[in-house]
């Protein structure tokens, strides 16, 4: 591809990005070869891909991709192309298959990727089988179920990827109901934007727009429940933290679920499930369904493309520079309950979703941000909150500052530039 | 009960009357009127999956019992759901109206059981959404349970399933 035009070390600066990386289709082409061809990213939870056979279909930046669990158990990345003539091989979004076959020619390709029929093969080359198997991704690797995939054969190890103190956060974020197993629910929130992809990995890791943006949640609920539900916005302890590779979280720093556990009554047929609930787990373990039922009360983001917020895990998915379809699929608790489980929907959809009462809220800031993209004026955003306040913890691992401050945001501009400017 | 021929066909003007007037409410932005309309074990309900039968089967986009409707309604008056200033104006064209009976009008009472006095209609809408130079179209099908009320009926349930539930949808904050 070339690039010449961009320069994008000319485009970060430690506390601030220009507009043109919200808005320009050719750093948007870059971004997909350096950054989404070039790292570790998410894919799905492990209990999406069940069975043998189980598969999804999505992309890696432009690449048209299926994540399928082979008849060996294995979970392989296949590129979804026809190694032919180029058409996609699987078309549905999820489903079952031992084999995947083109409907163009016929081609036929094992679920690990091995091509296994040729219509008409007497005019074909003898090792045509062989040699056209579907692309496989050479990095596949998941944590406690998050599959990630490569196509850098000499990225590092995901556990180093990760890092101990993200990975710290990812555990606390998993063990978020009593220390119980995740699985992903069948279904999910899916949301269309007419936005960059940067604007809401920014978003999920701020701090410090809860209380404007999501204002008329917060006051729905103050005056069905009497009582402020706000969470952590402006608190002194709470802290915002930028890892290694552009990792981050958002984090009250308190023990108390209450603000989140509150909402839980607003919920419908609350009233009634939760007298259930009671019933079955008893007064001691109660609490503790009811604070596990709402999440862990912290945000924690995976770089470039997922975050664990709540009670869900949020693939964002790249489609355009100004468009990009967010994911929200609720994890439920293996071993709960089933009130906890059917509470846990009732109050993911409270928030989130197409017609939730705060998500709609965040994509129309988003929007908002991509129709004022003109370039007058010095043509810089800002992420200078506590900048020069942030002290290193965990080792230097950490850059450690207030829960407003958009350390988190400058974490994922390090990674951001650090992966567009390198050559090769 | 309304037995005959005639008396149906009366009936069905009645549902569709009614079911005008509430469109009628939305369109022009009557929210607190139109909540009006619900009764109060009232749910108002779009889930992504047209095959799920009861709103606690599944993830849904709104899930709304009464008191939830009127958050929903609040927040869309309070100046401050952003998603939706400023305000969107929209459109809905109802199909013909048509009484559900027997296994279609349970399956569209969504796991409730129907009882004397009320009665499940359906119809085909098409609703368009105006707002900041845009229109967007959503393509549904609605089915309501509705309970006769004195002369007039309240709506018992409102089953909204767009044609595109399990595709990325934008947002929807204003109301179907």
């Amino acid at each position: 591809m070339t690039t010449a035009r961009i320069r994008p070390e000319a485009l970060v600066r430690d506390d601030g990005v220009r507009r043109e990386i919200y808005r320009d289709p050719e750093v948007f082409a870059l971004e997909m070869e350096r950054i989404f061809k070039r790292t570790w990213v998410f894919m799905a939870h492990d209990s999406e891909l069940a069975a043998s056979g189980d598969y999804l279909t999505m992309r890696i930046g432009a690449e048209p991709v299926i994540l399928v669990r082979g008849e060996d158990g294995e979970v392989r990345v296949l590129v979804n192309r026809c190694m032919h003539r180029g058409a996609i091989v699987c078309e549905r979004a999820a489903g079952n298959a031992k084999s995947f076959r083109c409907q163009y020619h016929g081609w036929t390709y094992r679920n690990d990727g091995q091509l296994v029929g040729v219509p008409y093969p007497e005019r074909q080359a003898a090792d045509v089988r062989e040699r056209l198997g579907l692309v496989a991704l050479p990095r596949v690797e998941s944590y406690r179920g998050l599959i990630f995939a490569s196509f850098n054969p000499g990225v590092p190890s995901l556990a180093d990827y990760l890092g101990p103190s993200a990975i710290g956060y990812i555990d606390r974020f998993l063990d978020q109901c009593l220390g119980l197993p995740l699985a992903a629910h069948r279904q999910a929130h899916r949301i269309s934007m007419r936005a960059n992809w940067k604007l809401q990995l920014e978003n999920g890791m701020d701090g410090y727009h809860a209380g404007f943006t999501h204002r008329s949640f917060f006051e729905v609920m103050q005056r069905r429940l009497g009582t402020s539900v706000r969470y952590a916005s402006g608190l002194p302890t709470a802290t915002s933290r930028a890892f290694r590779n552009g990792h981050c979280a958002i984090d009250p720093e308190t023990t108390s679920r209450k603000p989140l556990m509150s909402r839980v009554a607003t919920l419908p047929e609350a009233a009634e499930r939760l007298a259930l609930l009671r019933a079955e787990v008893g007064d001691d373990k109660y609490e503790d369904y009811l604070g596990g039922l709402t999440g862990a009360g912290i945000n924690v983001g995976i770089y470039p493309n997922l975050q664990l917020i709540g009670i869900h895990i949020r693939r964002i998915d790249p489609v355009s520079v100004d468009q990009t379809v967010v994911s929200v699929r609720p994890l439920l608790v293996d071993g709960a309950p089933e009130q906890v489980n059917w509470l846990r929907l009732r109050y993911h959809e409270l928030f989130y979703g197409p017609a939730g009462f705060g998500q709609p809220d965040d994509f129309e800031m988003f929007e908002r941000v991509e129709a004022a993209l003109g370039d007058t004026e010095d043509g810089w955003f800002r992420f200078e909150r506590g900048f020069g306040a942030e002290q290193a913890v965990d080792g230097g691992d950490t850059a450690l500052g207030n829960v407003s401050d958009e350390t988190p945001q400058r974490g994922q501009y390090r990674q951001w530039a650090a992966l567009m400017t390198a050559e090769g | 009960m309304l037995k005959t021929e005639n008396a149906e066909r009366t009936a069905a003007s009645w549902y569709t009357d009614f079911l005008l007037d509430e469109a009628e409410l939305l369109d022009a932005r009557r929210l607190e009127e139109w909540t009006s309309l619900f009764a109060d074990d009232a749910v108002y309900w779009l889930p992504m999956d047209p095959d799920q039968a009861a709103p606690g089967d599944g993830l849904n986009i709104i899930y709304d019992d009464r008191l939830r409707l009127l958050d929903r309604v609040s927040r869309l008056n309070s100046g401050l759901a952003f998603s939706d200033e400023p305000h969107s104006v929209t459109s809905h064209t109802l199909s013909p109206v048509r009484l559900l009976d027997g296994q279609r009008a349970q399956e569209a009472a969504g796991g409730r059981v129907l009882l004397p006095g009320e009665h499940a209609v359906a119809a085909r809408c098409v609703i368009g959404r105006a707002r900041q130079g845009r229109v967007d179209t959503f393509h549904a099908r609605i089915r309501w349970i509705l309970r006769e009320h004195g002369d007039s009926l309240l709506i018992v349930m409102k089953r909204i399933d767009l044609l595109n539930a399990r595709d990325p949808l934008p947002v929807l904050t204003f109301l179907l």
